[in-house]
Formats: structure tokens, sequence, C-alpha cells
């Protein structure tokens, strides 16, 4: 799933100066906000821990319209909230750098898929 | 082995103003240092005004978080500060967490992620913050203290050999700074401190050890503000008297009169003392030598403590003194230093930041008593040393120094400061007012001129609209009370009963110059209105105590008095 590859590698770059612990509260947080529009179904079976199995699960079994939507809030919230801690220069400088690398595996997979 | 063949260790500049002279000029590159202090002191902006001033593309700083301040809040406060450069963040400039590796793993892997990032970026400089919780980690008990040196050992050799520079940070207390392992195999550490003491607080830099630099000794304060840290390097005592720098010649005080009694304007690399009682003239005068210093090519700056600037400017300026239009031409400098918690190096660099900047010559410090103030209370008690530090800095290049003081008059007891400093003062002024006539007059006396003739004798003088102008001595005047041997005390009676105010100047500035025209009259009494003058002389002609010269356009006169 995109949302959580995209989550992993976002979490692996942002932990390298937040710390995984860092990331981790900033997500929790986000989670946090973002629930108040998108209340999550089944959340007694959702960890309270933030992790790909916890995003995974709060996706599952919704149609894909609202999936982006949530996906698109949850994102949009994590860097409206690390942009209030760092400000937007310095959180799009960090991100910037591997901005490419996220896409990257996506683009190599697209032409890949073209070849085939 | 010969000179040439010693290794040249190169001088990093830190980018902290004032920390390069108390290094003797920089930092060692390759050295392992320690930042420790007590938290709030400053450790981390220290470090990252160090970094953010060396890191480049090519060698690009390391800045690894170990258990201390979380990273999010670090950089939210930091990039707050001036010299925190976004756009070196990422490339010139890398933060690495290790918070994570220490909690999961242990101590070999946060060595082993630290020493794959220095190979993986080939850092000039690196930063470990904070390298206590990597030694707390370590530390069970003091048994594990083999296992810190052990550690902070491999440190040392693996970031020296890969080219590092290297900043350990730790919140180390005194007691635990000299007994800590990581002090031997250091080779600079400097400790950071704050010292509260009553309302205000002041901070302070140590250079603990510093291998192979000479260093400044002794405690630096340094200040934090939105540009980071400034240090005000703590100068050292002035080389011995003999010794001091002292080009030859005189400059002109400005005040009419004045040059005469301290036998021909104030020698080079003189600190002089202007003491007297409130409203007496003493800035008056400091302006008024600024401003010869400036007409004779020597600018100037005044370091004023108590009074506003501008309003420092607009009293001159009613006294015949432009300090504005000099200042806008860039002859004099006035700086306003006026917080409560001063340093003396925090005051001399400013002062010394302003001499440079405009090539100043002469200096006003206006007043003591208001530098006194200034200063913060844990100053105060050192206070005399404060002011030979900064007065013996200035006039060790030949400025010349021109203090004010301001005292409470008293009939018993002549004194020229609350403080014992007549020995940092080569020369002294002494301002009182005097009975003369049921009238409150101004009287000035030099006390005291270093290895230099002067006029001793007490003479009168009054402050006009072209500033301080000296009148006639004393010694004319006839005491009116026996027991009045002392300056202050005593009715003093005029020797010429029956002549005014402005007749007596007249007759006074007419005596001294011998002969004169009403024009320079005018100039040396700083009356106002040519037409009094003339009255003037036109009475005193009349009474017999001038007499007018024979000439054609401009009238000149000299005096016919016979003086007692």
């Amino acid at each position: 799933m995109v949302a959580v590859d995209t989550y992993e590698q976002l979490r692996a770059h942002l932990a390298t100066f937040l710390g995984f612990q860092g990331f981790d509260a900033l997500w929790d947080r986000t989670l946090h906000l973002v629930r108040r529009t998108f209340p999550w179904e089944h959340h007694d079976v959702i960890p309270a821990t933030p992790s790909a199995h916890q995003l995974d699960l709060m996706l599952r079994g919704r149609d894909a319209a609202e999936a982006q939507a949530i996906v698109l809030a949850i994102f949009t919230q994590f860097l409206a909230l690390l942009f209030t801690f760092i400000g937007a220069g310095l959180g799009l400088r960090l991100l910037q750098q591997h901005w490419l690398a996220l896409l990257a595996p996506r683009a190599t997979d697209s032409r890949q898929e073209a070849q085939q | 082995m010969s000179t040439t063949q010693r290794v040249a260790i190169p001088l990093l500049p830190t980018g902290v103003p004032g920390f390069d002279v108390v290094l003797g000029g920089g930092l060692p590159e390759f050295s392992f240092n320690l930042i420790s202090g007590t938290p709030g002191a400053g450790k981390t902006t220290l470090a990252h005004q160090i970094m953010f001033a060396n890191a480049s593309p090519v060698r690009p700083a390391l800045y690894f978080t170990v258990m201390g301040e979380p990273p999010i809040k670090m950089l939210r406060y930091q990039q707050q500060l001036s010299f925190f450069d976004l756009a070196k963040v990422g490339t010139s400039v890398r933060f690495i967490d290790l918070s994570g590796l220490l909690l999961e793993q242990d101590l070999s892997a946060v060595l082993a992620r630290i020493l794959e990032q220095v190979k993986a970026f080939g850092p000039g400089i690196v930063i470990v913050d904070s390298f206590q919780a990597i030694a707390r980690a370590m530390s069970v008990g003091e048994t594990e203290q083999p296992d810190l040196r052990s550690f902070t050992q491999r440190l040392a050799a693996y970031l020296t050999s890969w080219q590092a520079t290297t900043f350990l940070i730790g919140e180390y207390y005194d007691r635990e700074l000299h007994t800590n392992p990581v002090l031997t195999i250091a080779d600079g550490v400097f400790q950071l401190s704050q010292q509260a003491d009553r309302n205000s607080v002041v901070r302070k830099l140590q250079v603990v050890k510093s291998r192979g630099q000479a260093v400044m000794p002794g405690l630096h304060t340094f200040r934090m503000n939105q540009a980071g840290i400034q240090v005000y390097p703590r100068m050292s005592i002035v080389t011995a008297e003999g010794e001091r720098l002292r080009p030859s010649g005189r400059g002109a005080t400005g005040v009419a009169g004045l040059d005469a009694l301290v036998g021909g304007g104030i020698p080079y690399g003189d600190a002089v003392l202007v003491s007297g009682p409130s409203g007496a003239g003493k800035s008056v005068l400091a302006a008024q030598f600024v401003a010869a210093g400036v007409a004779q090519g020597e600018p100037g700056v005044i370091a004023v403590f108590e009074e506003h600037p501008q309003e420092y400017m607009r009293r001159a300026h009613s006294l015949g003194v432009d300090l504005a239009a000099l200042e806008r031409q860039g002859s004099v400098k006035m700086i306003y230093i006026r917080p409560l918690d001063l340093s003396p190096d925090e005051t001399l660099t400013a002062i010394r930041e302003a001499v440079q900047q405009i090539g100043a010559k002469r200096v006003v410090i206006d007043s003591i008593s208001g530098f006194e103030m200034a200063l913060a209370p844990t100053f105060r008690t050192d206070f005399r040393e404060s002011l030979y530090r900064l007065v013996g800095s200035l006039t060790g290049t030949g400025i010349i120094v021109l203090m004010t003081m301001e005292i409470t008059q008293n009939t018993v007891d002549l004194r020229f400061s609350p403080y014992v400093i007549s020995f940092l003062t080569d020369d002294i002024i002494l301002l009182r007012y005097i009975e003369i006539a049921g009238q409150l007059r101004k009287s000035m006396v030099v006390v005291k001129m270093r290895n230099s003739a002067h006029n001793a004798n007490v003479h009168m003088y009054d402050i006009t609209d072209q500033g301080l102008i000296i009148r006639e001595s004393l010694q004319e005047y006839r005491s009116g009370n026996a027991d009045a041997a002392s300056l202050p005390t005593g009715v003093m009676l005029p020797l010429h009963p029956g002549l005014t105010d402005s007749e007596v100047i007249v007759l006074r500035a007419l005596i001294e110059q011998q002969q004169a025209s009403v024009p320079e009259l005018l100039q040396r009494t700083g009356i106002a209105e040519q037409a009094h003058v003339a009255a003037a002389l036109d009475r005193l002609t009349s009474l017999g105590y001038a007499a007018a010269l024979p000439g054609d356009t401009n009238l000149r006169y000299q005096p016919i008095v016979q003086r007692r």
C-alpha cells in the first residue's frame, strides 16, 4: 500500500534527525487530531503505538475515496504539525532531500509496469 | 627537531565573536573538545554557532543527539538564532539522532553508528550532544569509569584520525568535571556557567584546558542574544607604567584658558579625572574636550551611562558644542550603555570597537558612577580593578581618557571620588562651588598632572553659551574668613569693588591677554553680546582699569590694573 510505504520511508528519513521517538510522538499527535474528522471504526483493535500496521488497520475496510481522504488528511496534518515546531523553511528543506527518494521506487515501478 | 620541521596546527575560527581571542587565535583543527556547563549555560548554542561557522558541503558537520534535548525542540529554538543558516541544513549540516539506538541497543551500537556516519560524510566538525547521556548509560556505578575512558579514547582516536574537530557536550558541574576521565582525554575543555547575584545574572566562560594553545586565562563574560554568543575577553592588566606607549605631545582641552592651567594641554595617553558636584559642568567640559580633539584631527568616543545620547547632545549643543554634527561626519561616536548587568569587559569591548571604528584618539567616560551602576553587582566589588583595566588598556595605546565623577561637595574634606582611584588617573581636575560676594560661583583647580608642570591656582569659571570658560584666579581675591584656607570654604571678597560681573570678566581677560581687541575679548570671555563687551571696556577705561591703544580700524585695549 502506497500510504504505508510512504509512512515507513518518511519515518525512516525523519527519524534520522528527530529520532524514532520524536517521529512517533508527532505521528501520534497527528492521528489524534485527524481522528476528530475521521473517527476510526474498530478502534478497539487498532494498536495505540504508531506503526505501519496501525495505519494499515485504520484504512482497512474503507472505500478508496474515503481512504484517500484520510491519508491526505493524515499527511497534511503531520506536515502542518512538523512545520509548527520547526518552521516551514527548515521542514521543507529536510523533506525535500528525500522527497525524490520517496518517489523514486514508485517511478521505477511505473516504468517497469509500462515495460510489461 | 628544527622549527621548520614542526607540524603547524591550523586554527579554525569559532564564529563566536571574542572567543577566538580567548583561545589564542581559534580552535586547533582536529582537536577533541568538551563543552561543559550547567543547564541553560549556552552549551548547545555555542556548539551550533561553531558548527554553522565551519560547516561546508565539502567538509560538513554532523550533529549527533543522544538523550539530550529532544531534536525537534532543539531545531525549533536554535533556528531563531541568526547564525542558524537554513540553507546549510541537510547539506553542510546534518542532524542525526542516536537516542533510540542507545535505548534499544548499547554503546557499541552508538559508536558504530557514529563511525559509520563519519565515514559516509567525512565531516570537518562532529558534535555529540549530550555526551553526558552516554556516560550515564555506561555508568551503573563509579566502578564503570574505566569503560567510559575506553569509549572516549576510541571515539577520540577515531574522530581525530578521520580529521574531524569534535565537541562533546555535557552538563557537568565543577566537582564532576575534575574527576571525569573525559577531561584527561580531551584536548580542549570549555566550561560555561551562569551566576545569579541579587537580581542580575552573569554568564561566564572559562577555557579550562587547551592543548598546545596559549589561551587567555580567567573567567570571561559572555552574552547570549538573537545573534548567538558574544564573548568579552577579560583584558589583562596593562603593561607596567614605564613600558606604556606614550606618544609625545598634548591635546587641547577645548576650554578657553584651561590649556594654560594644565601645562599646555593634556599629554597623550593620560587618564584625566574631572571631579565635581552636580551641575558643575563636567559633561560640558567633556564635550568640549571631544570637540577640540576633532578640531585637531583626533576623533573621539563618548560613553554615556546616565543620560540618553539625544539629551546629552541637545545639552551640549545649547552650550556651543554640536556633537550631533560631529557624529554625522564620523568624527565622534556616542555609546549609550545602560543595562544593569554589564561586565567591565563588555563595556571595554563596546568602547574599543567604537575606538577602532572611527580611529578615536580620545575617549570620554561620563560618568564613572554611572558606569559602576551599569555593572552587574558581582563586578561592583572589584570595581577599581575593572576600572584600572578599562583605563589602562585605552591609555596604553596613547588615547586620552577623560572620566567624569560626581562628588558631594563638603567643606571639611577634599575628595575627588568616592573610590580610591587617583592611582589610575594621571591628571585630576577638581570643580567646586564657592561663595563670592553673596553669589555661588564655580571654581576649578588642577590638582594633579603626572610628570607635568601645571598651574595649581584655583580659578573661577563660567558655563556660557560658548561652553565652559576659565576666569580669573582666586589668588586675586581676599578671603573673608581667616580659617578659609581650604578650597570650598569662606566668603571671597573681590579686589575690584564697584565693578559689575561683566566688567570684572572683561578686565580679567584683558589682564590675561595683556592686550586685546573687542572680538578677541568676546571670544575669550564668552559674553554673548559685542555691545556688552564694548560697554564694559568703556567703563573700565573711564575708571582707569584699562586704556585704549592707538590704532586705525581695530581698536585694542590693555589693562592698567596693578596686580597685588
